[in-house]
């Protein structure tokens, strides 16, 4: 009888992890068109079946200013392994912005948000500097508040199995 | 639901100092302080309907969107804690000082407590 039980017990388990599995849903990257420093629009779902980062940064926040060598590195190793960096700065003035990029140059495009319609609108970005990695379907995969070192071994690993279309979560 | 200012900003640096729950910011006069963002009746009381948050933003040099999302985000039905933080980590220093004068200008002391 005990044994009985328990097996309904496990079978109930089981199924509702199944059902709980089934009903998980990604979290979708809301769509934005920004211009990047020359006034051409980029377009996120443009993008769409290549993994993107989008790093929110400002020309202010010391903390980002000193992760972008390792972030441009990581784009230089990676931009024609179908991997997009996506630069957004929330300055307000464009000299600061390359007068801070005169200081440290970045090889991936840069992008205006002056007006906050995506780091608060759309991504309520918490912190600065944050990084959100989108997968191939355009879906948020993570979310970094606060310097990430790109060349750390874990974050290279899973940004390749999301490469091969893989979801590790 | 009332807590002191003083309660407040003792629990809010545990938490920073602990390393960390979520990022808060509050505003406080005579003693008693307030979430913003927070759906509440007092806040809506001292700081909305007597019309104290629009004069402290037109006294800020912000921009005038800036100002208006401020107010939307602590005033209206699209309040939000996490809109209203999002806002302010969007804020220059220079916007955050000065926002920060203005309300004290009319005895009320922001704080952020970031995590």
């Amino acid at each position: 009888m005990i044994i009985k039980v328990s097996r309904i017990v496990i079978a109930a388990f089981l199924a509702l992890t199944a059902l709980a599995g089934a009903g998980y849903a990604a979290e979708k990257a809301f769509d934005f068109t920004l211009t990047d420093l020359n006034g051409t629009p980029h377009r996120l779902s443009d993008f769409q079946g290549k993994v993107v980062l989008v790093n929110f940064w400002a020309s202010w926040c010391r903390e980002c200013v000193i992760e972008m060598p390792s972030l441009n590195g990581f784009y230089a190793a990676n931009k024609n392994k179908g991997i997009v960096v996506l630069g957004i700065t929330i300055d307000r003035k464009i000299e600061n912005v390359l007068d801070a990029l005169r200081k440290t140059p970045v090889s991936y495009p840069v992008l205006l948000d002056s007006r906050g319609d995506v780091f608060v609108k759309k991504y309520t970005v918490l912190g600065l500097p944050t990084t959100i990695i989108i997968d191939r379907e355009g879906n948020i995969q993570d979310r970094f508040i606060g310097r990430v070192d790109f060349s750390d071994k874990s974050l290279t690993e899973k940004i390749q199995s999301l490469l091969k279309g893989r979801n590790d979560r | 639901m009332r807590f002191t200012a003083a309660f407040i900003l003792v629990v809010c640096t545990i938490l920073a100092a602990s390393g960390c729950g979520p990022s808060t910011f509050i505003v406080s006069k005579e003693g008693r302080a307030f979430y913003f963002g927070r759906e509440s009746n007092s806040i809506d009381r001292i700081l909305c309907k007597t019309g104290d948050l629009e004069q402290i933003l037109a006294e800020t040099n912000m921009p005038d969107e800036l100002k208006k999302d401020f107010y939307l985000y602590s005033c209206t039905a699209q309040r939000s804690r996490e809109k209203i933080i999002s806002f302010y980590q969007f804020l220059t220093p220079d916007e955050r000082e000065d926002l920060k004068r203005a309300f004290r200008r009319y005895d009320y002391v922001i704080n952020y407590v970031p995590c």
